[in-house]
């Protein structure tokens, strides 16, 4: 028996060990070196798609290119798995970085030549043109001569059918509302997805190879429709695979599933894909800005540990790494360190319709809240910024100008502007007096729901409960923190239709539009589908309505202050505590040089890592 | 002996379904839908998709179709946040090998170690080799996994560089093999010491028993003795605790796989959970559930083998 087990213990040591080796062939073939960079000032670069020749040292100095085939590596990390490469079907922000690099919308938004963000046709060959005085009939051309990776052509016919197979009622893509209602709405296109109407009736037509017509529910400007149309989820899918990548009955599609089920045309191709470990992406030649894209592969590796990727990054097998708070304050002082702006504006909910604690239904105690919040300190503790506000700092309130929305807020109204970041614990107490009065409670016991996959929530939690309770006297009031993972969190929030004790506090963060903030409000609406919480302003109602649908809208200066108008109804509420901002920040190595000369975030186009150059 | 396996098969499907039915039930009565963090998902659009993926009938009617369709089809149903429109069973089928890859040699390698440590901890008893293998024994017991596989990273791949950071899903044979010694490693420390810690006892037990003076009296020496006898003795009940140390392993490599990015079934699990993706979730709680009892299986007919007298029931005729 002994010896039995024995032989058995060996025998499968041996064949683990060689079903490691019998794995099957992946390419590992190395990546050429990279070359070494040009020099501006001994050579000029050749034109995109054609072999590099080098110039006479006496050439002219001419805008520098990149050669069709690129310069370079890059490696990078992400925190979790690309899940699918299928625009239609994406629920990750990874993806969306992921399907950007592969695939092309009708515009996209890029780095401009001044540093600023601007809108770019990438598919169209042009902006929207105006087909008729109601603003309701657009045609966008499209450009000539674009291939597929697989050498299909590209033409009109492929923006109509990624659209289709987007709205396709047997589908059901979970993207489906991206096309049909989000900054504009294409008429019939939510009928024709819910199984109401034909394709035909869809207002979505092709005019000719090159041309498509818009038709729209509502009058719409060219901004709208930019904004539309640069989005991950409106990215082109290419017919022959996508239709070869449909089950028998076509309800199911595994359209960018794998390497083998997906065509790419963006900026770059996909190289190589090993779910769950790695992805890498190379540069396509044939792209139509390949002019601007510089590096040649993109290994990105899927590292969920923080300290591993550091360590990555500090080894120099990754070129940048974002950094956790800890982190950020080892490194805050190094050169390497960049920053984002914050994407979103942390808060605390209060659920206002809570029936079990009258306390939440009072306007005072909410302002109580506010103002008894010392934003500073919290933002001090979190690297973050003190937020008063609604909208993030990277919000953008004028897109010719990239003026912040925040900034032209605070210039148009500087009544409106709390002092002291909003902390004002006299007027605090003062509103508290009066909630207790108001609801006739004598102590307020409350229960905080706070994320705690991440430390800040927790740091900020522990510090509010301290100091609220300072401040309001420890005998009358009193919160308890409850930690969870933040899917958790947002379900039990979301709980209040059903419940509508679901819950009593809870933090919370919305990502909203960074370059409409007239439309950003949508989060708090009362018919809002995705909403987390029971908030309801009917005033902030219509003026969101007037605001984006209504006509006035076509008067920027109208339409920005009631943007602004809408900010004062949520401070006046404080249905919403607004806490703090915490900026992204990131360790980039020397040798990748981004497109801004410092390393600037770039609102709505971000760093532009895709269009940066590695210099060894 | 067959009535006895078949009983303990029978159990073991019937475990696995409570588990499957518990597991269902519970996420399904969770607060939420799964659709709830897609954002701008109008709510007919998001009644639709309920209604295509069966989210909109009682939970009992979800749960016996579930069943069906695993029982009828083996069909695990499709991933809706991880992978997207992939069969779950396509998704669960790809990261078990690495797991089983690392955690198997995990095992396979803490027994040699971990027999060596514990014999020469017993035959050297109260000797500097007995205080070193306790001491640490002691440290490696009660230090977590993911705490080895840090400082493994740290010192021995990234301060060393005699290993690669993390692992690396390109390489083939003894390169991937290469990539994955510190998480083995980092994973085994604590079968070895467990092993070296049941191995110690019952060696130094058996060392002084009277079989063992028997054998020195018959003329062998001290080693032939401990060799042939003492060893051989204390083998026997060490069989019982490998299997059991084999979920151990596997719970450690929940977290080690992250650390080393490891793109196995620890991964999934925790980001399963983190994204409501239940379908995966569910897959994954019933991959660990099937090692639990087939590992508590191997260890009852090891039981029965060993001891013919430990049986289910345990009713004898007389």
């Amino acid at each position: 028996m002994k010896k039995v087990l024995a032989i058995l213990l060996v025998s499968l040591m041996v064949i683990s060990l060689f079903a490691g080796c019998g794995k099957k062939e992946v390419d590992i073939t190395p990546s050429a070196p990279p070359a070494e960079p040009a020099k501006p000032a001994e050579t000029t670069q050749p034109a995109a798609n054609t072999p590099a020749v080098p110039s006479e040292p006496t050439a002219p100095a001419e805008p520098e290119k990149p050669k069709p085939e690129g310069e370079g590596v890059m490696n990078i990390a992400a925190t979790g798995d690309v899940a699918t490469l299928n625009p239609q079907t994406y629920s990750m922000a990874r993806d969306s970085d992921a399907i950007d690099r592969l695939s092309m919308t009708l515009y996209e938004t890029v780095i401009g030549e001044d540093g600023n963000f601007k809108y770019q046709p990438e598919f169209a060959a042009d902006f929207p043109k105006q087909m008729d005085d109601t603003r309701t009939v657009w045609q966008i051309p499209i450009r000539k001569g674009l291939k597929w990776d697989n050498g299909d052509e590209m033409t009109a016919e492929d923006a109509l059918y990624t659209y289709k197979m987007l709205l396709d009622p047997v589908l059901l893509n979970s993207r489906a509302s991206a096309f049909a209602n989000n900054y504009i709405v294409v008429k019939n296109a939510t009928e024709y997805n819910a199984g109401k109407c034909d394709w035909e009736d869809v207002g979505w037509k092709m005019v000719d190879d090159y041309t498509i017509e818009l038709t729209v529910d509502n009058a719409v400007t060219d901004d709208e429709i930019l904004s539309h149309f640069n989005n991950a989820a409106l990215a082109l899918v290419n017919k022959t695979v996508y239709e070869a990548s449909l089950n028998t009955d076509r309800t199911t599609c595994m359209y960018g599933t794998s390497k083998d089920t997906i065509v790419s045309c963006g900026p770059y191709t996909l190289k190589d894909w090993i779910e769950g470990a790695s992805i890498s992406y190379q540069k396509n030649p044939d792209y139509v800005f390949a002019d601007n894209i510089w590096i040649n592969t993109i290994n990105e590796r899927t590292i969920s540990d923080a300290s591993t990727r550091l360590q990555l990054f500090l080894n120099g097998e990754l070129d940048y790494v974002s950094l956790g708070d800890e982190e950020y304050l080892q490194y805050k002082e190094d050169p390497r360190v960049i920053e984002s702006n914050a994407t979103s504006m942390r808060h605390i909910s209060v659920n206002m319709c809570n029936t079990e604690k009258a306390i939440l239904t009072s306007t005072n105690f909410r302002l109580a809240l506010y103002y008894g919040s010392n934003r500073a300190e919290m933002a001090s503790m979190c690297n973050g910024y003190a937020c008063w506000w609604y909208q993030p700092l990277m919000v953008i309130g004028n897109l010719e100008t990239g003026e912040c929305y925040h900034e032209m807020f605070c210039e148009a109204h500087p009544d409106w502007v709390p002092a002291n970041d909003g902390y004002d614990p006299e007027k605090a107490k003062a509103y508290f007096e009066k909630a207790l009065e108001e609801t006739g409670t004598t102590k307020v016991d409350l229960t905080l729901l706070y994320n705690s996959d991440t430390a800040m929530y927790k740091s900020c939690s522990e510090y509010l409960q301290k100091t609220w309770a300072e401040l309001f006297g420890t005998d009358r009031f009193h919160i308890d923190l409850q930690g969870m993972s933040n899917s958790q969190m947002v379900a039990t929030k979301k709980d209040y239709k059903n419940n509508v004790n679901s819950y009593e506090m809870s933090w919370g963060a919305w990502n909203t539009s960074k370059l409409a903030p007239w439309n950003a409000y949508t989060v708090w609406r009362t018919d809002y589908g995705k909403k987390n919480e029971p908030l309801s302003l009917p005033e902030l109602d219509d003026l969101w309505q007037r605001a984006n649908q209504g006509e006035e809208r076509f008067d920027k200066a109208k339409r920005l202050e009631m943007a602004y108008q809408m900010e004062k109804v949520m401070l006046d509420n404080a249905g919403v505590v607004p806490i703090i901002e915490c900026p992204a920040h990131y360790l980039k190595a020397d040798r990748v040089v981004l497109p801004t000369e410092d390393n600037r975030y770039v609102v709505g186009a971000g760093f532009g890592w895709n269009y940066a150059r590695i210099v060894e | 002996m067959k009535q006895y396996i078949l009983q303990r098969l029978l159990a073991m499907v019937i475990t696995l379904f409570i588990i499957l039915t518990l597991g269902f039930l519970m996420i399904r009565m969770m607060p939420g839908s799964i659709f709830d963090d897609y954002q701008d998902l109008p709510a007919d659009m998001e009644a639709v998709l309920n209604a295509k993926y069966n989210f909109d009938k009682p939970v009992i009617v979800q749960y016996f179709i579930y069943l069906k369709n695993i029982l009828l089809h083996w069909d695990w149903g499709i991933s809706l946040k991880m992978y997207p429109n992939k069969s779950v069973w396509s998704v669960v089928r790809g990261k078990i090998p690495v797991t089983l890859y690392v955690n198997i040699f995990s095992l396979l390698i803490s027994l040699p170690l971990g027999m060596l440590a514990g014999i020469s901890a017993a035959i050297k008893k109260n000797g500097s080799v007995d205080y070193l293998v306790s001491f640490l024994v002691v440290i490696f017991i009660s230090v977590p996994s993911f705490v080895f596989a840090t400082c493994l990273q740290y010192f021995i791949a990234y301060k060393a560089g005699l290993f690669p950071i993390i692992y690396d899903a390109n390489a083939v044979g003894a390169a991937k093999f290469h990539s994955l010694v510190l998480p083995i490693l980092a994973l085994a420390f604590s079968p070895i010491a467990r092993v070296a810690r049941y191995l110690r006892a019952e060696l130094a037990e058996n060392i002084n028993s009277e079989f063992m003076l028997l054998a020195r009296t018959k003329g062998l020496t001290y080693t032939q003795a401990t060799l042939r006898h003492g060893i051989r003795n204390s083998l026997v009940p060490l069989a019982n605790i490998i299997i059991p140390m084999f979920t151990t392993i596997m719970g450690g490599s929940l977290v080690v796989e992250n650390i080393f990015a490891i793109p196995g079934m620890g991964g999934l699990m925790i980001q399963s959970i983190n994204t409501s993706d239940h379908q995966v979730t569910l897959a994954t709680l019933m991959f660990y559930s099937l090692i639990s009892v087939l590992t508590i299986l191997i260890v009852d007919l090891s039981y029965g083998i060993i001891d013919p007298r430990i049986r289910i029931g345990g009713q004898q005729k007389v």
